[in-house]
């Protein structure tokens, strides 16, 4: 996952009106976002609203000049333990509906039902809306701004203090993942070889463990002993330039947040449903 | 086991949120107090150590698909047993798991005091003190750090699972089943890389290891508490499953007695065993009944999930219990 972190840093600084946004604006729609997502209430309504969001991401995606190949890449690698619970729940009953109908009759008196089919897809729908809202905000915005906006909207000093500096080694330590991994293949190591026995493994896994922790261990020295070289002490803050929101920033913040609790009132009261 | 947004209801979401705020800023009060101000960016850089850790993957022990299937560490466990408190595990996973979250998407925002409960808390409390209890009952680091692993990975997996099933998106008992059994074997992947891990620690720089034996010494009995405490969870999550229904030898000989059962079959016919009731209570004179708040070890409309939850809540309430008498007698002497 680490070295990730150089391909979204990469698309985070393209140029477009959606990367020009201010970092509040992103993180304050997106959270919003995913707020109005998570609190629709399980039913097929879910399609439509969700649907409309996706919609609507995909606008904004394509505004920021990225690669779809970009989004589904990172969808992907996303995915797994998501799609795994979502899977087995078409095999399960649930809290949510009263009355289960079975369409398939499996060995070992599993079954599946209709219902639970629909309440896997309406999972499904709100956990990529989910997930995409977060590939949209990590994809147009710089983790260095996003930190900024974050400690402007009321993040804690020393969270995002803490915070920055480990975003800082985040990229350092991507470095030296690529760089253990070489010396895996070198040393012809495999961790997923079953010719090697697991106790051998094992320790070469821990020993790298225990050595990639010493090292951020002792950079950590290093940084704080630098510094304090350059003058910080525990009433140190991190200096956030204060800067006030555009008019495109106010519209897009307004009208984001606008179509996300429109949408699914018209879906539920407009009586858009089928 | 990062659980992403939408597998749980906002509501419960909003409630987690609120116990790891709590945990959080105990996790900022340690910084401050024991550690000093100024190493926070020491943690920090840890922090993205950690990150960078929880990537290097590699198969299970046991192979449950053919090409098998990959695990990886959290290092919650590591990070308190290196730096001397839980609190130290709380404050790094803070910020990986938000990081993730935010940045990649790995677990969710709304869920985030869940994962964080979780992986953060649970993970570094219980690593933390089974590898301290342990090591000052057996003495030996390895070991210790190997079942503080396993043990840090498997109870954060169990509470997923309870999560889960709270908020009716998993059953309770598949999900203990599935996450149990995965995360038991990803457990030994957990453990084997925190004792190999320590183990290089303690040889390379044994200074940064928190060393207090006063601490150990004085807390042995919190560690004996602790130990209690995971064992009682270990027994109650499995005693649901593995508790019988049948009457036991009391009630079976007394419904034997009044005709309501066979003694040879495990069915108590409900009208009779009724009318045996009230021929006993018309023969003794007492009338006295009590309703005990989880009759049967449940909790009226919550099935399997309730008989976990009762349990859990005995467990507890002996431990209160028993720690506010211990602390009584210990004041008297």
């Amino acid at each position: 996952m680490i070295d990730e972190v150089f391909y979204i840093e990469k698309s985070a600084y393209c140029k477009s009106y959606i990367h020009s946004l201010d970092a509040r604006v992103k993180i304050i729609s997106a959270f919003s976002l995913i707020i109005v997502t998570v609190a629709l209430p399980y039913s097929t309504a879910v399609f439509f609203v969700g649907g409309f969001f996706l919609l609507f991401l995909a606008s904004l995606w394509a505004l920021s000049h990225l690669s779809p190949l970009i989004f589904l890449k990172r969808l992907a690698a996303i995915l797994p333990f998501g799609l795994c619970i979502i899977f087995f729940q078409i095999f399960l009953t649930n809290r949510y509906y009263s009355t289960f109908h079975i369409i398939a009759h499996l060995p070992f008196g599993i079954h599946i039902y209709t219902e639970s089919i629909e309440f896997a897809g309406i999972l499904l729908m709100k956990f990529i809306v989910c997930v995409s809202v977060i590939i949209f905000l990590s994809s147009t915005t710089k983790l260095q701004e996003m930190l900024d906006g974050a400690k402007q909207l009321g993040l804690p000093s020393d969270f995002v203090m803490a915070l920055g500096m480990m975003v800082r080694y985040l990229f350092v330590f991507g470095y030296t993942y690529r760089k253990i991994n070489e010396t895996f293949k070198t040393k012809c190591f495999d961790p997923f070889d079953n010719q090697l026995s697991y106790h051998y493994r094992l320790r070469q896994i821990g020993y790298t463990i225990g050595t990639l922790f010493l090292r951020s261990y002792e950079q950590g020295e290093r940084t704080y002993l630098a510094m304090l070289c350059r003058g910080y002490d525990r009433h140190s803050d991190i200096y956030v330039r204060q800067k006030n929101l555009s008019r495109r920033d106010w519209v897009f913040l307004i009208l984001s947040l606008t179509f996300f609790i429109i949408i699914p009132i018209v879906v539920y009261i407009g009586g858009i449903l089928p | 086991m990062h659980i992403p947004d939408a597998f749980l209801p906002l509501t419960h979401g909003l409630v987690y949120w609120i116990i790891a705020l709590v945990f959080i800023v105990l996790a900022l009060r340690w910084a401050k107090s024991e550690m000093s101000d100024e190493k926070v960016p020491l943690v920090a850089v840890l922090a993205a150590g950690i990150f960078t850790i929880q990537t290097l993957n590699m198969a299970l022990p046991i192979s449950i698909v053919p090409g098998g299937v990959s695990g990886h560490v959290v290092g919650a466990a590591l990070a308190a047993i290196v730096l001397g408190s839980p609190y130290a595990a709380v404050f790094i996973m803070a910020m990986v798991l938000a990081v993730q979250a935010i940045i990649f998407g790995d677990g969710g925002i709304t869920v985030m005091g869940a994962n964080f409960i979780n992986m953060g808390v649970l993970g570094g409390f219980f690593g933390f003190y089974t590898y301290r209890s342990l090591h000052n009952l057996i003495n030996n680091q390895f070991a210790s750090a190997l079942i503080a692993g396993w043990v840090s990975l498997f109870i954060p997996a169990i509470a997923c699972a309870l999560e889960l099933a709270i908020a009716g998106t998993f059953p309770l008992t598949i999900g203990l089943i599935t996450m149990g059994v995965y995360h038991a074997i990803i457990g030994i992947i957990e453990g084997g890389a925190t004792a190999f891990a320590l183990s290089l620690i303690t040889t390379a720089r044994p200074d940064i290891m928190y060393h207090s034996t006063s601490i150990m010494k004085r807390k042995k009995r919190d560690a004996a508490i602790l130990a209690g405490i995971i064992i009682a969870l270990g027994i109650a999550i499995a005693a649901p499953f593995a508790a019988s229904t049948y009457p036991d030898g009391l009630e079976s000989a007394f419904y034997g007695i009044y005709g309501a059962k066979d003694f040879q079959s495990p069915v108590i016919e409900d009208t009779m065993a009724a009318t045996a009731e009230q021929a006993v209570i018309e023969k003794t004179g007492n009338e006295f009944s009590w309703t005990a708040p989880f009759q049967d070890y449940q909790i009226p409309g919550f099935d399997k999930m309730g008989e976990v939850g009762a349990i859990v809540i005995g467990l507890l309430s002996i431990v209160l219990v028993g720690y506010g008498v211990t602390k009584m007698i210990a004041r008297q002497k």
